[in-house]
């Protein structure tokens, strides 16, 4: 490997443009929505102002420029303008595709025109294009291309320094070491990476940004966007940093336009509705400080022990809270929309007390407690019986209703939900009710 | 809980009736419709409500008037008396009141606790019975009925499980209903159904996209193929039509050709500007001349004037003596005037003169002229003059003042002074008071030292008073007086009011006081008052005295100063008459006759100045006029000019003469003048006509022609020839213009030549036609490709489709988080529901133990056991014999024992855990045999030692077989 001039570029991928932000428990006001709606495109808009004003050499983005399961025409276009903007500002851009855009014919306009700045890589191994200065190769990308979403090859493994070339960069949508959560396409393992001769590894396919290896110099760049609530945090892009001695050194740059924000919040040393509301504000006040001017979408969670319980588990408190604090925040940018406000607490309540009581309370305790132990029983029987009545009981909504069995699949029961974390919240709210009644009495 | 008294206002054949209920048993009994069972249904009433009319038939209406309704009064276990009020006229709640014992009202929520959640449904079951329910099994088998009894045994209050089941069914139906609409979730999917049908339909947009991109690259081609065709007939008709165009262009080259080639070509040599040449030349020849014939006129005009001036060469040699005397003449003639005027001035003097020796008189002119008039002394006679008048003045008033000051003296010396009195005796007198006061003011007081002390007071304060009221009267001094008088009196009368006065001394002193010995208080006051007058009188006539001694000093002062005054009026004349002395004035005149006679002076002496002064002026004129005489005549002399007439009109003659002659004398030196300049110019005119003849002439012999009319004449031949081929050249520049170029003209005629127009003609118009529609195809796929453009441009940055999916994607959201909600509730539900049918297998045991009992009781032994499987709506019995039975297997008696018996087991099992709530029964006996009777109405009263219990019958010997010795019957009237 010989690369005598430094030079500079940047690392994105999983563009997922123009794709909806998912996630969503409440209607969100148009402001919000519109934020929302655009934020993938601003984001992208913010990975090439970021290219143009670091004046990197070329651009490598790591599949997933969009969606092919939502494909719209205004993604790839948004995505053909800003590879504009770069060509216009001198910088090539390399591209390969992964699981969400392949090039299966399908998801690509073949009409639509790229700059000839840009380099797409084919889906046939062994591809790799010069990346130049002023008529001199500096890099050497290497890149290959989904040819259809679920790709099992490892193709990372085919994936080899030229000898005697410039400083290699190996550009792929990939899942290294399977890791879990997410699909296992292009599997491939670190000694792989290790193995390649590359200078570089800029992965996409992992919305997380980060280091998989220190050498090589291995980065998932992470989603320049985060889509849904799972995607906290700040996201961007790198921009690295190679030196005449070919050392690498990676800086995240945020591009993020609207960041998903969860805040927990302790009602143990609350007393009052208005104490409650005073901890809100003040908690998304200082989540809006540490924003550095982008918009946040605020999750709000509940939780501990305190008399506030009371008033927490009332149908529709928690909603009116969350609208309340809206409504003062207004739709002023940057925003701070509080999608949802949870209820985690729990009664001031000794519950293995209540759980030995001899009484209908205790009943209620116990049976939850062998509903749960139904989930983990070694018995078939014990099993199978609880399995049968928790899922009769979700059966109208979740199976029964023709609907409800083609929109609410992704989030029907598991068996282990019912067992489980589903089971705690329906014990809780039973309790709650119980609880209510004595507290009434 | 017991009921303590029940009210009914209006209720079926009742109205405004009220009955006491005791603690435990009270049986009522009434013939069939006395009101039994609208009495138990009233209860029902008020506790839950009006039933629904039935067929059309209100439910017990107020038959006999009264409110429908009533009240009923509730003791407490605890002792709290609790009021239940409801009336309505229809079917339903009506309107509730729920009185606590502090006076706080509640509702049906406050009743429900009351009754510790026994609802209609329960209480009618167990609770408050007939025979209808009694031979029911169903309406204990009820899931409502074991709820509430294992509800209010579960420790859960007036609510049952079944309550927070049916609660959380009812949210479950609240977020969705397998056919509703209106749910949330139901609304969801509806809108999700509308999305994903419109997101469908989007989704096409990139073969859309595809297609238009497809249908543009074949628009594009076709128009570039109609575009090229149509170019091709377009430059075949362009052709043509040049070739129609230069036909005639044609023809006309034709004839200039001919026309050209009748013409001599050597005019050609002739050049074009040969005769404007000539006529320039000859015209400028014409100008010379012309100029050179007025220059020659204007000296013969300047020599005829010359011959006619005439000037006069001896008068003009003495011009300037002429000029002088006639100069001089005109200025003496202003002089003769001066002369006449000073003679009248001089006239007009003198006469002055004597007007003013004639006013004064006896003056002669030189004196009266010598007298000094200046204004000084003016002055000096009116200074005198006030002086006089000055001391005339004072020495009167002086006369005037001792005159009056004598007068007055004389008038006051004859009104002589004031009687002055005794002034020695009434001293005296005024002594001895001042005694008498002094030994009385000592009685007074008794104290040698108080009273004299005391006295001494009132003395002194009259002594203030008196000086007070003089001050106040202007008179301060006569006021002390009066004060020190009366002060004594005072003291005299304290001195003699003493009764211990010694009687001598006191006669003493009253004589010489001037009174008499038994003078009295009064006397001795009336005594002071008298020497106090006497004193101010006295003083009165001292002041008169003094004033008449002024007087007379005064008149000697005025008579002094009458003498100087006097005095001063003498000085004054003296003084006067000195001036009129020394001024050289008559003695004894007065100021103002003097100032006349200095005025008249000064007058007299300006008018002889003025005469004096005129009469110079006249002689010196006079003497001028006889010089100017003498001149003239010697001038004239000379110059030999007759002495005919008068000596100023030859003068006059011999000064016009002059003008004539020098008038004459300048024109002619000014036309010499002018004759030279015309000359000096006449010379290069008459050269410049020589240059000129000779150069028309030069001009002629180069072009070749004799004269100027041979010139004019091939001149004209040789522009037609030249108007002739520039016409050629712009028709040729024509046709080459339509044949493209030059060289492309000659092929042009030749194609001309050898073509038929009217077949072109028709081929152009084929061609024309084809190239129209050609172009046409074009503008219109041209206008496809931007409506293509428009739509791909369109399709690029549609956003309806990730709106659409944003949209989709938050109603998957809102979708999940409600459905989550939904099972949420669904698994509480069932938890409940697992929980309440655990407690009812674990705890029917004791309900059903208890049943068996008393069913036992009830039949005497014959039946043992009630079996009542867990979840199964059936019950069945077994005999003492061990045969079991199922309910329908029982006679009729038997199964409502077995009814009973469940109902007592039940009624207990509630009184487990909540208060014990009334038990009324309506003639549920009538099926049971004399024995078991009577061992169920032992169970009954046995039932009301824990509960209230109202039995109602109509059958005596039930009454008695409950309530043997009466005490607790109710007759229902």
């Amino acid at each position: 490997m010989s690369s005598p001039e430094p030079f500079r570029f940047l690392h994105a991928g999983d563009l997922h443009l123009d794709s909806p932000v998912e996630g969503l428990s409440a209607e969100a006001p148009p402001e919000v929505l519109a934020l929302l709606r655009g934020a993938s495109t601003a984001a992208w808009g913010n990975v090439v102002r970021a290219a143009v004003v670091d004046r990197v050499d070329f651009v490598v983005i790591a599949g997933d420029v969009f969606e092919v399961s939502s494909p719209t025409l205004l993604g790839q276009t948004r995505f053909r303008d800003g590879l504009a903007e770069l060509a216009d500002a001198g910088i090539a851009t390399f591209v390969v595709h992964g699981n969400h855009d392949p090039l299966d014919g399908r998801s690509w306009a073949p009409s639509l025109d790229f700059p000839a700045a840009v380099h797409r890589f084919g889906t046939e191994p062994g591809e790799s294009a010069p990346a130049m200065r002023d008529g001199i190769e500096i890099a050497r990308v290497h890149g290959r291309s989904y040819p259809r979403p679920a790709v099992t090859e490892n193709y990372a493994a085919g994936m080899q320094a030229l000898p005697g070339s410039s400083f290699s960069i190996g550009l792929l949508h990939t899942n290294v070491g399977d890791r879990p959560g997410h699909a296992n396409y292009a599997p491939c393992s670190v000694d792989d990476l290790r193995a390649s001769g590359m200078g570089y590894w800029a992965l996409g396919h992992i919305h997380q940004p980060g280091q998989v290896l220190a050498d090589p110099p291995t980065y998932y760049s992470g989603i320049p966007q985060g889509r849904d609530p799972g995607e906290l945090g700040p996201r961007g892009c790198y921009v690295v940093e190679v030196d005449g001695a070919c050392r690498v050194s990676a800086r995240f740059v945020p591009t993020d336009v609207v960041r998903w924000h969860p805040i927990e919040l302790s009602i143990t040393e609350i007393a009052t509705d208005e104490a409650l509301r005073d901890a809100c504000r003040a908690a998304v006040d200082r989540a809006v400080t540490d924003a550095d001017g982008r918009s946040l979408v605020v999750r709000l969670r509940l939780t501990g022990r305190g008399p506030l319980h009371a008033n927490i588990v009332r149908t529709g408190y928690l909603d009116d809270l969350r609208q309340l604090l809206n409504e003062e925040r207004g739709v002023v940018p940057p925003l701070a929309w509080i999608e949802s406000v949870r209820g985690a607490t729990r009664r001031q309540i000794d519950l293995d007390a209540r759980r030995d009581a001899p009484d209908f309370v205790g009943d209620y305790l116990r049976t939850a407690a062998a509903a749960r132990r139904s989930g983990r029983t070694t018995d078939p029987d014990e099993h199978e019986r609880w399995q049968r009545l928790l899922r009769e009981s979700v059966h109208p909504l979740f199976q029964a209703a023709p609907r409800g069995r083609r929109y609410l699949s992704p989030v029907a029961p598991t068996a282990d939900a019912l067992t489980g974390d589903l089971l705690d919240e329906a014990e809780s709210l039973g309790l709650d009710l119980l609880i209510g009644i004595e507290d009434d009495r | 809980m017991r009921i303590e008294r029940l009210d009914i206002g209006g209720f079926g054949r009742f109205a405004n009736v009220g009955w006491e209920l005791d603690p435990g048993l009270t049986v009522m009994i009434g013939e069939n419709e006395a009101g039994k069972t609208t009495m138990l249904n009233a209860l029902r009433a008020i506790l839950f409500g009006f039933e629904l009319s039935r067929d059309g038939r209100a439910w017990y209406p107020a038959l006999v008037g009264g409110r429908r309704g009533g009240r009923m009064t509730i003791v407490t276990a605890a002792g709290e008396r609790w009021t239940v009020e409801r009336h309505g006229p229809r079917g339903g709640a009506g309107s509730l009141t729920v009185r606590a014992p502090s006076g706080n009202q509640g509702g049906q929520e406050t009743l429900d606790r009351l009754l510790h959640g026994a609802d209609r449904d329960l209480f009618n079951s167990i609770f408050a019975f007939g025979l209808g329910e009694l031979q029911d099994f169903s309406s204990l088998g009820g899931e409502g009925v074991r709820g509430r009894i294992y509800g209010a045994a579960a420790g859960l209050g007036g609510t049952s499980a079944l309550d927070l089941e049916r609660r959380l069914r009812q949210e479950q139906e609240d977020l969705f209903r397998p056919s509703g609409r209106l749910q949330p979730i139901n609304q969801l999917f509806s809108r999700m159904d509308e999305l994903h049908a419109r997101i469908g339909e989007l989704t096409r947009q990139p073969e859309e996209f595809e297609a238009a991109h497809r249908e543009r690259v074949a628009a594009q081609a076709a128009a570039a193929s109609r575009r090229t065709s149509a170019r091709q007939f377009r430059a075949r008709a362009l052709r043509l039509e040049r070739l129609l165009n230069a036909a005639p262009i044609a023809a006309l080259l034709d004839e200039l050709d001919a026309e050209l080639a009748g013409m001599d070509p050597a005019l050609d040599a002739l050049p074009a500007d040969a005769v404007a040449i000539l006529d320039r030349r000859l015209a400028d020849l014409a100008e010379a001349r012309a100029r050179l014939e007025a220059l020659d006129e204007q000296l013969a005009e300047m020599a005829v004037h010359v011959a006619g001036l005439s000037i006069d060469e001896r008068v003009m040699g003495a011009a300037d003596e002429i000029r002088a005397l006639d100069v001089d003449r005109r200025a003496y003639a202003t002089r003769v005037t001066r002369r006449h005027e000073a003679s009248a001035a001089e006239a007009r003097h003198a006469a002055t003169v004597a007007e003013q020796l004639a006013r004064v008189g006896a003056w002669q002119e030189g004196h009266l002229v010598a007298l000094d008039d200046s204004i000084p002394a003016v002055e000096a006679t009116r200074e005198h003059e006030r002086a006089l008048a000055h001391a005339r003045e004072a020495a009167a008033a002086a006369d005037r003042r001792h005159r009056a000051a004598a007068d007055e003296l004389a008038a006051r010396e004859r009104e002589g002074l004031p009687a002055a009195g005794d002034e020695t005796g009434d001293a005296q007198a005024l002594a001895a008071l001042r005694e008498i006061a002094t030994a009385r003011a000592r009685r007074a007081t008794g104290s040698p030292l108080g009273r004299p002390a005391m006295i001494g007071v009132i003395a002194v304060a009259l002594l203030v008073a008196g000086l007070v009221v003089g001050i106040a009267l202007q008179a301060a001094i006569p006021g002390v007086i009066v004060g020190g008088l009366l002060a004594l009196g005072t003291v005299a009368l304290s001195l003699l009011g003493s009764p211990g006065a010694r009687s001598e001394e006191h006669s003493s002193l009253l004589a010489a006081a001037g009174l008499p010995p038994g003078a009295t208080d009064d006397d001795l006051a009336r005594r002071g008052d008298e020497l106090a007058e006497a004193r101010v009188r006295r003083s009165l006539a001292r002041e008169q005295a003094g004033s008449v001694d002024t007087r007379r000093g005064e008149v000697r002062r005025l008579d002094e100063a009458l003498t100087a005054a006097s005095a001063a009026a003498a000085d004054a004349k003296a003084a006067w008459d000195g001036w009129l002395d020394a001024h050289g004035l008559p003695a004894g005149a007065s100021p103002e006759v003097i100032r006349q006679v200095l005025g008249a002076a000064g007058i007299a002496r300006r008018a002889a100045e003025e005469r004096d002064e005129q009469l110079r002026i006249m002689t010196t004129v006079a003497r001028e006029g006889d010089d100017l005489d003498r001149r003239a005549r010697g001038l004239l002399e000379r110059l030999a000019i007759g002495e005919e007439g008068p000596l100023d009109g030859r003068l006059a003659s011999l000064v016009d003469r002059l003008k004539e002659s020098s008038a004459d004398h300048r024109t002619a030196q000014e036309i010499e003048a002018r004759r030279r300049t015309v000359i000096e110019r006449r010379g290069p005119v008459d050269a410049s006509v020589q240059d000129l003849s000779s150069s028309v002439n030069a001009h002629l012999v180069a072009v070749g022609c004799a004269d100027a009319d041979e010139l004019r004449g091939r001149s004209a031949a040789a522009a037609e020839r030249r108007a002739v081929q520039q016409r050629l050249r712009e028709t040729r520049a024509n046709l080459a213009g339509i044949a493209g170029c030059p060289e492309a003209v000659d092929g042009l005629r030749a194609e001309l030549r050898e073509r038929d127009l009217s077949e072109v003609e028709v081929e152009l118009d084929s061609s024309s036609a084809e190239a129209n529609l050609l172009e046409a195809e074009e503008r219109r796929l041209t206008a496809q490709i931007g409506e293509l453009d428009a739509r791909i441009r369109t399709l690029e940055s549609a956003d309806e489709l990730g709106m659409l999916r944003q949209e989709l994607a938050g109603l998957e959201g809102r979708a999940s988080a409600l459905s989550r909600q939904w099972a949420v509730r669904a698994v509480a539900g069932r938890l409940l529901a697992e929980t309440r049918s655990r407690y009812e297998r674990e705890r029917q045991p004791d309900v059903v133990r208890a049943a068996s009992s008393h069913f036992e009781r009830f039949t005497g032994g014959r039946y043992a056991t009630i079996i009542a499987p867990p979840g199964d709506a059936t019950v069945r019995v077994e005999t003492d014999d061990g045969e079991s039975l199922a309910t329908d297997e029982l006679s009729r008696g038997t199964a409502e024992q077995l009814y009973l018996a469940l109902r007592f087991g039940l009624i207990e099992e509630f009184a487990q855990h909540a208060e014990p709530l009334p038990v009324v029964m309506d003639d549920i006996l009538v099926n049971f045999d004399a024995a078991r009777a009577a061992r169920a109405a032992d169970a009954i009263r046995d039932l009301a030692e824990r509960h209230q219990v109202v039995f109602f019958t109509c059958h005596e010997p039930m009454a008695q077989l409950l309530d043997p010795d009466g005490t607790r019957t109710v007759a229902l009237a």
